[in-house]
């Protein structure tokens, strides 16, 4: 079933829960992934799923099918993700270098993450990372058939500025990776 | 500088079909993270329960509210505590000094102890009397012809005070049988 044929039922009524259910099955992996890698704790994530789901269903009358679907949900959730990350913050007055540390040692310690020598150095020089170039770095490296357009759509930005901003991150990571 | 979108796109036009994929990174498809086994077989329906309920609230964003919240109420007390300052200040400004007050309290001083100010308590009663007569709009047959402003009524004592000649006072103390032998200063 595509997209618009899975948007018509979820604006009819009677199919717009057994609708929602598919649209939950189709999207839940791609958006668990990107959420976890993001603040690494699974429970972080699965809450923010949730969340993110929850306001998917809530805003469904909202949507105007302006974009794709696709797009819409990952907007959402790219929204979510950020707004966690700055709650972790405490207040305005935090950096994100303390958020990375929190990140770390979520890294170090949670047994839900098992990585060799070269996993982990990886992962912590990721941490290094602002959170947007983090999130665009990661989402261009494991998701293949995501291409800098619509990564443009989902997150706002220019292609020509996520391709630099993915280039400049992969140049930090290489860069960390070999002097660590 | 380049900071516009184009000059970007000009200078990265290759990196789409460039291998951005350096030796030392590892594959992928290599996760080093783990869930709970059947967690996605589960996940639709427990994200569907939760939605037709409304019942999964947003726990971290609650209490990452609690701070702001707190700061709020901080700044709103403060705005009360300035406010209560101000018109505590602005009442005592307008308070009318009464003379007996001030001829009170330097009878008290050592300076003026035992002088004509202790005499004069009893005079400077029954002008803060008038005074305060005329202050609030009430006409006597004492003066009848000395107009005060309402505004200036309402004003202070002392501004009261200074529209009263001091012919007119002795007049008053006069009609009152007031004695004013001891009026030497």
């Amino acid at each position: 079933m595509s997209d618009e044929a899975l948007l018509q039922r979820l604006r009819d009524p009677e199919t717009v829960n057994a609708a929602f259910r598919e649209l939950v099955k189709r999207y839940q992996e791609k958006i668990y992934w990107l959420v976890r890698r993001m603040v690494l704790n699974h429970e972080d994530a699965d809450d923010l799923v949730q969340n993110i789901f929850l306001k998917v269903y809530t805003n469904l009358h909202a949507f105007k099918g302006a974009s794709s679907l696709y797009t819409w949900i990952y907007r959402i959730a790219v929204n979510e993700v950020f707004s966690h990350l700055k709650s972790m913050r405490k207040n305005v007055f935090v950096s994100y270098d303390t958020v990375s540390a929190k990140l770390e040692n979520t890294l170090r310690y949670d047994p839900g993450i098992s990585a060799d020598l070269i996993q982990e150095r990886f992962q912590k020089a990721m941490l290094k990372l602002p959170p947007k170039q983090r999130l665009v770095f990661q989402m261009k490296y494991y998701e293949s058939d995501l291409t800098f357009e619509k990564m443009s759509d989902i997150l706002d930005t220019s292609s020509g500025a996520l391709k630099a901003s993915y280039h400049q991150a992969v140049k930090k990571i290489e860069k960390m990776m070999l002097d660590d | 500088m380049m900071d516009t979108r184009d000059d970007i796109e000009k200078v990265f036009p290759e990196l789409d079909d460039r291998d951005e994929k350096p030796a030392c990174f590892p594959d992928a498809g290599n996760n080093p993270f783990s869930i709970p086994r059947g967690y996605f077989d589960t996940l639709a329906e427990r994200v569907v329960q939760s939605c037709e309920s409304g019942t999964h609230s947003m726990k971290g964003r609650r209490w990452s509210m609690v701070p702001a919240l707190y700061a709020a109420a901080a700044v709103f007390l403060l705005g009360l505590a300035v406010i209560a300052i101000l018109l505590s200040g602005e009442k005592s400004n307008n308070e009318p000094v009464l003379l007996t007050q001030q001829l009170d309290s330097r009878s008290k001083d050592s300076k003026y102890s035992g002088s004509t100010a202790d005499s004069l308590l009893p005079a400077a009663a029954s002008i803060d009397q008038l005074i305060s007569r005329q202050a609030s709009g009430e006409a006597t047959a004492a003066f009848p012809a000395t107009p005060i402003k309402q505004e200036q009524a309402s004003n202070s004592h002392e501004q009261v005070l200074n529209n009263i000649s001091d012919e007119e006072i002795i007049e008053f103390l006069l009609q009152e049988d007031i004695d004013v032998t001891d009026l030497t200063y």
